[in-house]
């Protein structure tokens, strides 16, 4: 959202100033401070960055400081607060003072930035700053960009700028065309539709796949000519693209552009949204009046903003020819031959920042009440409400024709919300649909709203036919409900249940147990005793136990959860209550296994889900049951065993070379296996050495 | 169920921000589950017609549940 009111406290530039600040090296930090505030030595960097930052929204300390600053910096102040914008490109900065500081280059910038009125954009910067001339210094190489103190940018608003005067007339018998200012905000609602459909995914280089900027070119709506140009608008559906990013309508993440929310300035009135729509101009990077969204050349905010300057110190009510603000504008370099009649005949009048009239064969301007609102730097700008309401027409055929006489932006971003624009005209069309009115209740409208809504601006009653498919669309909603974070409680038994559901304290009925809250501070605990609570955002609590037998688990119901039983019947099945306590049981079978492995339960996931639920890895029995067939085959043998009295005699039979060869497999300490063919040998082995032994 | 200065208070277990699907009837709650981009994301079933979905699933089951022409209201999202 545009930034449009300049002296609240609580301003995002306010912000973006003070993260500068945080990385400047202590004595940059020291010397821009001692501009403001009258230092102290034992004041650290941390408290002069505080007290600088209070001082930078304290309007004392403001005109304090302000008139340290040279008339030309004071100028370039009153010009930013002018085009409604607290972060500005260098380059703007530089057309600005071509004309208000011609032949001195940015030193004027440098003079704020040194002073603290303006501050470097130093976002993903980690390195701290120690000059303000290191960082100017690398111009050259990348755009770099300012934010400025927004109330010292409003309260330059006294400074002359010293411009050079506009020829101009009366022209008495002129009639002023003035736009009725709902262009831009219709385009930014159909953008806004049209990205919710479908978000448009973006390059690595921040463009748009070529299937969606062939999609966005080719849009009916997006890609046409205003309805009420005067002037050429080249790349009409770019520009509302980026007025639709800068008003916060298109959020652009790092890999698409998605949908955000309709402005809230709408609420306000036309006057408001206007002046946003300004600042969101004012902002817009990479789009041109006359180029479109080729890129260089001035500034097309710098040479915006000075033509509303320039046209300010014309009389009220006298008319300049677009073509002297042309050549008034020379002064710009590397400006455009027309760039002043692109602005002025193009987005200049659909944003009713100027009145304009044909004289003489040539296009005259001339500020309207909102240009005039702008250049005063007031935010606010009060301009004729409809006279009547009654401004659409609900068809039968589920098409709404809507007059925009009686526009306003609140009705604008209503209908945008449940139905679809076809056309964009002096007249204009929308669609009711079952997807454009379910998304419509689904932003928050209620059918009443919508029905009523039709109703309080509809020239005719609404038909049944409509009335009938609103009522079906939204009766088909209810068929489905899906709570993102329910809160169920789970009762001991159904009689409490419904008890608790007669008394009111729950609110509808889930399972025979189960009752559901619509939200968490609905819950009375005065009716409630808690004995167990479950987060199910949170870890998974240990909440089963396996008994000795590596088969039978046991619930504990105080921590586990909803999810619990329906993970446990895909490879146990529940036991019947025992009379010792009334803790479920489940128990895993060689049959609830073998279903399990068919639902993909392999070792490995029920390996995973016991250590998650229980601690500890799967028994080695239920291993057996699951994937005993898996193992190598097993071989039975018979074999004579040895048994000796201690495990030292075993230790000598197992390391003697003439017995080693003979023992096949050591048992246990005292046990060893022998081969039947070894049998006779090993024993005569055995009696030479006086080893004696005895039939078993 | 206790009683506390005369009020009945009931022993009951509070689960938070569990992910539910209400349908309007059983039949439609088997539509959903017959539906295998659907089922794989319903990890329980707590009636016939309330399903319990996969914690963190939300998202996903509602864009499946319009792909399916369903209009699913999503009940107080934040």
């Amino acid at each position: 959202m545009p930034d449009v009111d300049f002296t609240a406290a609580d301003s995002p530039a306010l912000a973006a100033c003070a993260a500068s600040l945080a990385r400047y090296a202590e004595p940059l930090l020291r010397s821009v401070a001692g501009r403001w505030l009258r230092l102290r030595t034992q004041w650290t960097a941390e408290e002069l960055r505080e007290r600088l930052q209070e001082a930078l929204a304290n309007p004392v300390a403001v005109d304090r400081t302000l008139k340290s600053l040279s008339p030309a910096a004071r100028r370039l102040l009153r010009l930013m607060a002018i085009g409604l914008q607290t972060e500005w490109r260098l380059r703007a900065l530089a057309d600005l003072l071509a004309v208000v500081d011609p032949g001195e280059g940015i030193a004027a910038v440098r003079e704020l930035l040194e002073a603290g009125f303006l501050y470097p954009q130093l976002a993903g910067r980690t390195s701290q700053l120690t000059s303000i001339a290191t960082w100017l210094n690398q111009a050259p190489g990348q755009p770099l960009s300012v934010v400025v103190v927004p109330l010292a940018a409003v309260r330059a608003r006294g400074e002359d700028l010293g411009l050079t005067s506009l020829p101009h007339d009366d022209l008495a018998t002129a009639t002023p065309q003035e736009a009725d200012g709902f262009e831009w905000l219709l385009r930014l609602a159909v953008a806004w539709q049209f990205v919710r459909e479908g978000p448009l995914r973006r390059t690595q280089q921040g463009g748009l796949f070529k299937r969606d900027l062939d999609r966005l070119q080719g849009h009916p709506l997006l890609s046409t000519a205003p309805a009420e140009s005067i002037g050429a608008v080249p790349s009409p559906e770019m520009l509302a693209v980026a007025l639709a990013k800068a008003e916060g309508v298109l959020h652009f993440e790092p890999e698409e552009i998605r949908a955000g929310e309709l402005p809230d300035s709408w609420e306000d009135g036309l006057g408001t949204a206007l002046l946003s729509l300004w600042s969101a101009w004012t902002g817009v990077d990479g789009w041109d009046p006359q180029r479109g969204g080729e890129n260089g050349g001035a500034s097309p905010a710098a040479v915006a903003t000075l033509i509303v300057a320039a046209l300010a110190e014309v009389p009220d009510g006298a008319w300049v020819r677009a073509g002297h603000v042309d050549a008034w504008l020379e002064a710009v370099p590397d400006v455009a031959e027309e760039a002043g009649t692109s602005f002025l005949l193009g987005i200049g009048h659909q944003l009713r920042l100027v009145q304009a009239t044909r004289h003489r064969n040539a296009w005259w301007v001339r500020l309207g009440p909102v240009g005039r609102a702008v250049a005063s730097l007031s935010n606010r700008v009060t301009l004729d409400r409809p006279t009547f309401e009654q401004t659409l027409l609900v068809q039968p055929n589920l098409e709404i024709l809507l007059y925009r006489q009686g526009l306003t932006p609140p009705l604008l971003a209503r209908l945008t919300r449940f139905a679809e624009w076809q056309t964009l005209g002096l007249a204009c069309t929308l669609r009711l649909t079952a997807d454009s009115v379910y998304r419509g209740l689904e932003s928050g409208e209620t059918l009443n709203d919508i029905v009523r809504l039709l109703e309080r601006h509809g020239t005719r009653a609404i038909s049944e036919t409509v009335l009938g498919s609103l009522r079906s669309w939204a009766s088909k909603r209810e068929r489905v409900l899906v709570y993102p974070s329910a809160v169920l409680l789970e009762f001991r038994s159904e009689e409490e249940l419904d008890r608790a559901l007669r008394q009111g304290a729950v609110e509808q009925k889930v399972s025979d147990r189960i009752g559901l809250i619509s939200s968490e501070d609905r819950i009375d605990y005065a009716q409630f005793r808690l004995v167990g609570t479950r987060d199910y955002l949170a870890v998974d609590e240990r909440c089963v136990e396996v008994n000795g037998d590596g088969l039978t688990v046991t619930v504990n119901e105080h921590k586990s959860d909803l999810l619990l039983t329906s993970e446990l019947r895909r490879f146990a099945e529940p036991l019947p209550a025992t009379g010792t306590d009334d803790r479920p049981r489940y128990r895993m079978t060689p049959a609830t296994l073998a279903a399990a492995r068919t639902q993909g339960w392999d070792t490995k996931a029920l390996n995973t889900w016991f250590l998650r639920r229980s601690g500890d890895a799967l028994s080695a029995t239920a291993k057996l049951l699951l994937a005993g067939n898996e193992a190598p085959a097993s071989r039975l043998e018979q074999m004579t065993v040895l048994r000796v009295p201690t495990a030292e005699l075993a230790d000598g039979i197992v390391a003697w070379a003439e017995t080693r060869d003979l023992i096949r497999e050591r048992l246990a300490p005292t046990l060893m296996a022998v081969g039947s063919d070894d049998v006779e040998t090993l024993l005569a082995r055995l009696a030479s050495l006086g080893v004696r032994v005895e039939p078993g | 169920m206790s009683r506390t200065h005369g009020q009945t208070r009931y022993a009951v277990k509070l689960h938070r921000r569990v992910v539910l699907v209400l349908t309007e009837d059983a039949m439609l709650a088997e539509e959903l589950l017959a539906r295998k981009k659907l089922a794989q994301e319903i990890a329980g079933r707590l009636s016939d017609r309330a399903l319990l979905v996969r914690p963190g699933r939300v998202e996903a089951v509602v864009e499946e549940l319009q792909n399916m022409g369903q209009t699913p209201q999503v009940v107080g999202r934040s």
